[in-house]
């Protein structure tokens, strides 16, 4: 996982989600965050692709299932 | 044929295994994999179970499977995005247009005749079981083939992934890509007597869970909801008997069907995702999705809603139009999903009036949890809060239950307006001498109501005393065991697809479930099998 865009999510989940105690590793997945719901998810995908300039597809959105491939994909975009 | 019949049980399915794990290996002549024998078994046993119903089914699932199965692998071939997209169309549209027909057609002439307020002549649709189900099921390996998440070129093997027999009635929901290697590697499978011992664990749960509970709770919901349809008016206490009987009948009824499934397709050797975590113990409406027909949630997530949701909020974003980002991001998208799945249980205005109310649910659910965030006060940590939440959610799910089962929407409004409590509180007047005193003496200690023994209840009182015996162990079991998912002890990442390697039933275990097992036999002689809430959806 790249650090830099490890910290940058790390930052955006925390506004988002309020993390406090839970870490975020490559296999947490929304049952480990209580407020990890479709909506939200959604407003976690806008946050995202405005911080790194991306953009995701609905299908890509619906894949992604844990914190360790979301940045997967990122990592991909930003490479492109 | 029902999971709850004899002749399911103790004709079908023992042949079927035996057929299975014996015949199968033995057709191994000509040069064909051994996994293929053991697929065409099973196509053969679910085409079985399914034409028993009606055989002229049988063509219209045959003909679904054929159709989407040829689409699917002209669909994969194809590379051109516009060719692509315009077959992709094609194809969810077919499947759309035979669920409308069969679903839908009644509903939309029904009302079409109150709208001109003249009579057509047309002769009522009969709806096919399980069409609701093998519908989704194909549209999701459309979208997915069109996206090059998954492929198929076996006939067969996407027969038996369309109509695989424990889940083609009423699911669970699954996606092609789950169970792809699964039924593609079944002559590899090892463990089987541990497959085989906790499918038949996971079944005979279900099926107690079918048998002995929810038919019992019917025999309370039924009566009171039958006179709510005659237009009776019912008493408060009634009413409230009646809808919590139902809510704990309908969370059996299907809970038990969808355990039954993944038992039954354990004792294949399938891994099917589990359908339900203990939704009563949610603590918000959320959570309650996220618990409750999971497969279904999930579906409408990944095919409906986040392709709404995140047009409507790129539109938002993109015009600025940020007084009506809320409404467009996050109240349109909500409420018009869960209002076709309220639609998708059913043609009728009560279910579309059942979806919309979860979807205002989720609304208030979400601007909550915002609100509680903005001002910086977290109540999850206190635990009489969460109670009160857990509390919150049982009764507005339960209250949404009652549309879900009254006959129109009249009838669930005076249902409604029973559930009201008013000053004066009637019991039923055959308690009059027996409980009396001791009813006089305590109950009018309550301030403000009054108690008095006027009405005949629609029960009667030996049902009634049952029925609060019932619902109390219902409490009881819903939030003090265990579910059927923590056999598999599973992570929180397997959630619904449990990998479960080692199980062991000990002793005492073993005892349990054949107890359990025989009592079910028992309660099923001298009755027609009772059919399932969700075969109508």
């Amino acid at each position: 996982m790249n650090k830099k865009i490890y910290l940058k999510v790390y930052k955006i989940f925390d506004d988002i989600f309020n993390l406090k105690k839970i870490k975020l590793k490559k296999l947490t997945n929304a049952n480990d965050i209580s407020n990890w719901d479709s909506i939200n998810n959604l407003k976690l995908i806008i946050v995202l692709e405005k911080e790194f300039k991306i953009r995701f597809d609905p299908d890509e959105i619906v894949e992604i299932k844990n914190v360790g491939e979301l940045i997967k994909s990122i990592e991909k975009k930003i490479k492109f | 044929m029902l999971f709850n019949s004899y002749l399911f049980i103790l004709v079908f399915l023992p042949l079927t295994l035996f057929s299975y794990y014996y015949i199968a290996p033995l057709l191994n002549l000509k040069n064909i994999p051994k996994h293929q024998c053991r697929l065409f078994i099973l196509l053969i046993a679910s085409l079985i179970f399914y034409g028993y119903w009606n055989p002229k089914y049988l063509f219209l699932i045959g003909g679904s499977i054929l159709f989407n199965f040829f689409l699917g692998l002209k669909l994969h071939s194809l590379t051109q995005s516009v060719s692509k997209k315009f077959l992709l169309f094609l194809g969810v549209s077919f499947n759309l247009a035979l669920l409308a027909y069969f679903k839908y057609a009644n509903f939309f002439v029904e009302n079409l005749e109150i709208f001109l307020n003249s009579t057509i002549q047309w002769e009522e649709i009969v709806l096919p079981i399980a069409i609701s189900f093998f519908t989704f099921q194909q549209i999701a390996y459309l979208v997915d083939v069109y996206n090059n998440k998954t492929k198929e070129y076996k006939l067969l093997n996407y027969s038996v992934f369309v109509s695989f027999f424990p889940q083609l009635i009423a699911g669970p929901i699954i996606y092609h890509n789950e169970v792809k290697s699964q039924y593609a590697n079944l002559h590899l499978q090892k463990k089987i007597y541990n497959n085989i011992s906790l499918g038949i664990c996971i079944f005979i749960l279900g099926l107690f869970k079918k048998v002995v509970i929810a038919d019992t709770l019917s025999d309370f919901s039924d009566p009171i909801f039958l006179a709510n349809a005659e237009g009776n008016k019912l008493v408060f206490i009634e009413a409230w008997i009646g809808i919590l009987s139902y809510t704990f009948q309908l969370y059996f009824d299907f809970s038990g069907y969808s355990d039954m499934a993944v038992g039954l397709a354990r004792l294949f050797g399938i891994r099917l995702p589990f359908n339900f975590n203990s939704p009563f113990k949610a603590i918000n409406i959320i959570d309650f999705w996220k618990r409750w027909h999971i497969t279904l949630s999930r579906f409408i997530n990944d095919y409906l809603f986040t392709n709404i949701a995140i047009r409507f909020l790129r539109f938002s974003m993109k015009k600025n139009l940020t007084n009506l980002h809320f409404l467009l991001s996050i109240v349109l998208p909500v409420i018009i999903t869960f209002s076709l799945s309220g639609l998708w249980h059913g043609a009728s205005w009560n279910f579309l009036l059942w979806g919309t109310l979860h979807g205002f649910y989720i609304i208030i659910c979400y601007f909550w949890g915002m609100l509680c965030k903005n001002i910086k006060i977290e109540f999850s940590k206190n635990s009489i809060y969460r109670l009160f939440s857990i509390l919150l959610t049982f009764i507005s799910v339960t209250l949404s239950f009652v549309p879900f089962r009254a006959k129109n929407i009249e009838s669930s409004v005076s249902f409604y307006r029973s559930l009201i409590p008013t000053k004066d509180i009637s019991l039923p007047n055959e308690l009059i001498g027996y409980w009396q005193l001791l009813i006089e003496k305590y109950l009018n200690i309550i301030p403000y109501f009054n108690f008095n023994f006027t009405e005949k209840y629609i029960l009667s009182i030996e049902n009634l005393q049952n029925s609060f015996v019932f619902v109390t162990i219902s409490f009881f079991i819903i939030w003090s065991f265990k579910n059927s998912i923590s056999f598999a002890q599973i992570k929180n990442d397997k959630l619904i697809f449990p990998q479960l390697e080692n199980f062991k039933v000990n002793f005492l275990g073993v005892y349990f479930v054949y107890i359990m097992f025989f009592y079910c036999l028992i309660s099923l002689t001298n009755i027609d099998p009772s059919s399932y809430l969700y075969f109508q959806f």
